[in-house]
């Protein structure tokens, strides 16, 4: 039989363990990705987290991180917790520990105090899982991706290999070595970044470390529609961009005071999931496609990500002819990334904030960094 | 019921009968038509998704997850089978 616990520091070490399923294979990267999201979190004081235990040791776990969204005109702030992290050891596995888990997540006393909680990036797995646990889903974050010729080449002789006595494993590593490139992910971009003229009057540059107070002004400078939105302050981005599972990479616009700014990230071990743009924002659609034709250019990657869900809709037909497409095409279930909301205690079904319903997608303005996904 | 129906319902049945017990052998004797899945834990998260996947299949990706309830509609095989039925476009596999 299992149990569940709630968390107690005498756990880390498992934890980071179990989560070479669904984090990294790296154990002390893991570790530390734990450090950063549950211990160092600005909104939380300290981690809420729901662990399945067998014979002592942890074989399952829901996490809740905490979030700061901004809501109303004028704005008005709230905390959030946000589940994330649900992985359960495969040999555990159908049998009952996933809905157990699930359940005991939203019910964690840490948590009377807040009416709904968000799942912000669920793929197929733990949307299916969320579902049968009462969550309800605002909808998917329309994923878009564009895929070089070289990587769909490789896509395809990976497959082939895939289904081939003995050559079959070496299917994974040849996408793998592929998309990390020689020098990594980043190494093209790294190399290509420098002032670029020709895409418009105003010179767009790479930098390495994010300047958190001018990206911070801008968004305060471009204003606020009023849809639900991740507070991005100096103190959130400063802690949101040391997330250690991920690198990042600027791409902004303007000098001092910014006019644009597109953050790229990488998985630092796992780098076939390919590049994501987690935010991307600017006082003018030019600019805005600046920034992008500029990333592309300089960084050729094999595979880059977007969520589409509630960018302008300005966006739309760059995006496409830039060679962007849906990654949900054919089905519904596969490549989803979908936001989900749960009421906690006796909230209503159908949360209502600052006249916004969190059900509706059009009450949103997401960005794939407000998730873990970014 | 017709017989034709009957015989492809009893194709489906033996298919989602193997998918789930890909991912829990050891529960082939106690897998009846109407023994609970998603509320006994016998099928959830990775198992739920393939599930979902299969009638994908059967159903066309019109299948929406997220605008039904899972647990009332799919809470056994005879659900599932059910709900293929009632969903499956006219000629479809």
């Amino acid at each position: 039989m299992h149990e569940l616990v709630r968390y107690h520091p005498d756990r880390k070490e498992q934890i980071a363990q179990l989560q070479r399923h669904l984090w990294s294979a790296d154990v002390a990267l893991n570790a530390a990705y734990f450090a950063w999201k549950y211990e160092d979190n600005p909104f939380f004081k300290a981690p809420v987290l729901q662990l399945a235990l067998r014979a002592g040791r942890v074989v399952g776990m829901r996490g809740m991180f905490g979030s700061c969204w901004e809501v109303g005109s004028p704005a008005r702030r709230v905390l959030v917790p946000c589940a994330d992290d649900f992985v359960i050891e495969p040999a555990e596995r159908n049998h009952g520990i996933g809905g157990a888990i699930m359940r005991a997540a939203v019910e964690d006393g840490a948590l009377s105090d807040f009416g709904y909680a968000f799942s912000l990036s669920a793929g197929p797995v733990t949307m299916a899982a969320s579902l049968v646990a009462g969550w309800r889903a605002v909808g998917s974050m329309r994923p878009a991706r564009r895929t070089s010729a070289s990587a769909a080449f490789i896509d395809r002789m990976a497959a082939r290999l895939g289904t081939t006595p003995v050559l079959w494993r070496y299917a994974g590593p040849l996408v793998r070595v592929h998309h990390r490139g020689v020098g990594g992910p980043f190494h093209a971009l790294d190399r290509r970044a420098r002032p670029v003229g020709r895409l418009s009057s105003a010179a767009v540059r790479m930098e390495a470390t994010p300047r958190v107070a001018a990206m911070a002004e801008l968004v305060a400078r471009l204003g606020h529609d009023g849809r639900l939105r991740h507070v991005r302050d100096e103190t959130y981005l400063r802690w949101r961009y040391r997330d250690p599972l991920h690198e990042y990479r600027f791409v902004v616009r303007g000098a001092d005071r910014l006019d644009g700014f597109l953050v790229l990230q990488a998985h630092r071990t796992e780098p076939e999931r390919g590049i994501r743009i987690v935010d991307w924002e600017a006082t003018t659609p030019e600019a805005r496609l600046d920034l992008l034709r500029a990333a592309l250019e300089w960084g050729r990657f094999p595979a880059v990500i977007v969520w589409t869900a509630t960018l302008p809709s300005e966006t739309e037909g760059p995006l496409a002819a830039l060679g962007f497409v849906p990654t949900s095409s054919g089905s519904r279930l596969r490549g989803v990334a979908t936001t989900l909301i749960r009421p906690l205690g006796r909230a209503a079904v159908d949360p209502i904030v600052e006249g916004r319903r969190l059900l509706d997608l059009a009450s949103w303005d997401m960005r794939m960094v407000y998730s873990m996904a970014g | 019921m017709p017989v034709g129906i009957d015989a492809k319902r009893m194709v489906l049945r033996d298919e989602l009968r193997r998918l789930i017990l890909e991912f829990a052998p050891d529960r082939e004797a106690a897998l009846a038509d109407d023994t609970p899945l998603i509320t006994s834990g016998l099928v959830e998260s990775l198992t739920l998704l393939n599930v979902a996947l299969w009638v994908e299949t059967k159903v066309g990706p019109e299948v929406e997850i997220t605008s039904f309830d899972l647990v009332a509609e799919w809470d056994s095989v005879s659900d599932i089978l059910t709900f293929i039925e009632r969903h499956r476009a006219p000629g479809g596999a």
